[in-house]
């Protein structure tokens, strides 16, 4: 069945997450994409429902020596270290120019400590209008001063949200690590802090060896995992996150497909994010929403909402 | 040339050559026109049946491109070379590119050579095509005789080219740089590409003297400046190799920490 034999009867796709309403549930995963306004357009902009910058931090980082990226079987692990020019550049001069291109923008703000974390979200607030959404990364593994520290523990997630909601009055979404001993504390913890909206998850922690020199291939020992490879656990983990909390959850981790979106939204995912797939193919995302819409139609289902956490069965 | 599907482009295979060596010349045809493509440019390359395993898209530069098409030299290395040169002509590729700002561009009235090691010749072939009547001399080092095939293709297309062996047993004795060295006196500007002892040895033959400008190789995910994983160290910073680069004036770069 061609699109244009559906035009009729379009199902709508666009979603909400807390006060914030999407065009799409397919938001670009923070760390994959240019900020570079030619590629927040046509065609790169088609079925994309917010995009989330790269991780930022207070200063500006060079990100970690050494190789940054490597193929595992059906996935990658990176090790790139928050490589990004600081929060205050990007408000000056990215920002102004992605928030032109229409597409609700998500900043991605990695927690290092609790000032640098006040001090960014203060020069966010400036540009507010431009931002649809913070999503705070306590869950990079790649750095050393906090990031995935914050995110291990419920704990940790207070700390951060105790400080962070008093300064960010926007919608404010944390992004958490499997990492996480017990993950639906941490979500719950999170809930409880004021957050939004949740995303579960970033990458699983990894390693490589090369065996041609017999050394560690990541500087840092241990990298970070995504890709197609980890689907099956980031769904489990969404699963349970959504299973224990009340405020939206956003599934990222593996989505390649129409099918895996629509995993993600069975099993109670409010949007999904999607990442590495778009190493694999930059335009994954209109497609994944081109089949998801035939899908829809085929299913007779007319919005997104209807199928949110209709597939969880009953786990004894 | 702005193209609406962006720069996510469909090709097919139509010709595959092996030149021995691990080497092969790979032809392809996209339906749509392609831009101008620049010396030094690279597509991120795949077949379509690559689904999830292998799923990255491997970096190759430009030997020669057209309005439809465009040509790769290919030396197998690893998993993903070995599978593109299994494909069969009429296979579907993913072909995204041209990739790169950072290009080899010529200044009228400069003395320029050009040195390659094994299959760093293949951007060098793109800029000799484009640049021939400014370029004094070619030199195309390689291990050793294994290359025969590939040294004769590129003679068939740069005139002229002088072809340098490690062991004496095809052209020249002696690596690339030491043979430039002997060709010329004092060259402005040289373009290099291959391993990155090769490029350390033309630094310290030429650096200071001549403006050398080199095609980097980095391992990449997206080859769209979106993810961060191909950055090389350089006097700017931590630079991209597929937005800042992949050509870069080496007395920026530190040598030490290419990998
Ligand atoms: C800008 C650029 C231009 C290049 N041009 C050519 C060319 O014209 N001809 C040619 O034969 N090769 C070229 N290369 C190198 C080529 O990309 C690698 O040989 C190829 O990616 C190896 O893939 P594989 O799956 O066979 O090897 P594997 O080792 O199995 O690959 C595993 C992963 O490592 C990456 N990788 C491995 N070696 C390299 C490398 N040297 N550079 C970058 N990534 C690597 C692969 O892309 C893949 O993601 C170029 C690289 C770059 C960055
Ligand atoms: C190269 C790369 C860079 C990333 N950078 C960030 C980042 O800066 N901040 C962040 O929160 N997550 C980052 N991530 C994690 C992704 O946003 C995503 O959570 C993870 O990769 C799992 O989703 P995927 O399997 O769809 O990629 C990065 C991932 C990759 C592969
Ligand atoms: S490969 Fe992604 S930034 Fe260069």
């Amino acid at each position: 069945m061609s699109l244009s034999d559906v035009s009729k009867s379009l199902p709508d796709l666009s979603i909400s997450i807390g006060g914030l309403t999407l065009p799409s549930p397919l938001i670009i995963a923070s760390g994959l994409w240019p900020h570079d306004a030619s590629f927040w357009q046509e065609p790169y902009s088609a079925g994309v429902g917010a995009i989330c910058s790269k991780g930022l931090t207070r200063r500006p980082r060079t990100g970690n020596s050494g190789i940054r990226i490597w193929e595992t079987p059906s996935g990658v692990l990176n090790s790139i270290g928050l490589q990004n020019r600081g929060v205050e550049v990007f408000v000056k001069e990215e920002l102004p120019h992605l928030a032109k291109s229409g597409i609700p923008v998500i900043v991605n703000l990695a927690v290092e400590s609790l000032e640098e974390t006040i001090e960014s979200l203060v020069l966010l607030k400036s540009v507010v209008k431009d931002i649809a959404a913070v999503e705070l990364n306590v869950s990079c593994p790649n750095v050393d001063c906090g990031g995935m520290a914050w995110g291990m523990s419920a704990d940790g997630v207070s700390s951060v949200l105790g400080v962070a909601r008093k300064v960010w009055e926007g919608e404010l979404w944390v992004k958490l690590t499997p990492q996480a001993f017990d993950l639906p504390a941490v979500g719950r913890a999170a809930e409880d802090g004021g957050a939004d909206a949740l995303v579960v998850s970033n990458t699983w922690l990894g390693m490589a060896i090369d065996v041609e020199t017999k050394k560690p291939v990541f500087d840092r020992i241990f990298a970070g995992l995504s890709g197609p490879a980890v689907f099956p656990l980031a769904l489990r983990c969404l699963y349970e996150v959504a299973g224990s909390v009340s405020i939206p959850v956003i599934g990222c981790g593996g989505v390649c497909s129409d099918e895996d979106v629509l995993a993600m939204l069975l099993v109670g995912a409010a949007a999904v994010e999607i990442g590495s797939m778009l190493m694999h193919d930059l335009k994954c995302i209109s497609n994944i929403h081109e089949s998801l819409t035939k899908r829809m139609v085929l299913w007779g289902v007319g919005s997104v909402a209807d199928i949110i956490g209709k597939g969880r069965g009953d786990r004894f | 040339m702005q193209c609406s599907r962006g720069l996510e482009r469909e090709g097919f295979l139509i010709d595959k050559a092996f030149l021995g060596g691990g080497v092969y010349s790979l032809r392809f045809e996209t339906q749509e026109l392609l831009p101008a493509i620049l010396p030094g440019q690279f597509f991120m390359v795949g077949p379509h049946r690559w689904k999830s395993d292998p799923f990255l898209l491997r970096p190759f530069a430009v030997v020669d491109g057209s309005e439809n098409g465009v040509e790769f030299l290919m030396k197998v290395v690893g998993r993903g070379t070995k599978d593109i040169v299994s494909c069969e002509r009429g296979t579907s590729f993913r072909l995204r590119g041209p990739l790169g700002n950072g290009v080899f561009t010529a200044t009228r009235g400069r003395s320029l050579a050009l040195v390659a090691g094994g299959i760093g010749v293949a951007p060098l072939l793109c800029a000799w095509k484009f640049h021939s009547d400014v370029i004094s001399s070619f030199v195309f080092g390689v291990s050793n005789r294994d290359w025969a095939g590939v040294a004769d293709w590129a003679s068939s297309k740069v005139s002229g080219l002088t072809v340098a062996s490690d062991d004496g047993s095809l052209g020249c004795k002696g690596t690339a740089p030491d043979v430039l060295k002997k060709e010329g006196d004092f060259i402005d500007e040289i373009w290099a590409c291959g391993p990155v002892p090769m490029l350390k040895a033309v630094y310290e033959t030429f650096g200071g003297k001549s403006l050398i400008m080199a095609s980097l190789e980095s391992r990449m995910g997206c080859g769209i400046g979106g993810c961060h994983s191909c950055t090389v160290k350089t006097q700017r910073g931590m630079l991209k190799v597929c937005h800042d680069g992949p050509v870069f004036d080496l007395s920026e770069v530190f040598l030490d920490e290419l990998i």
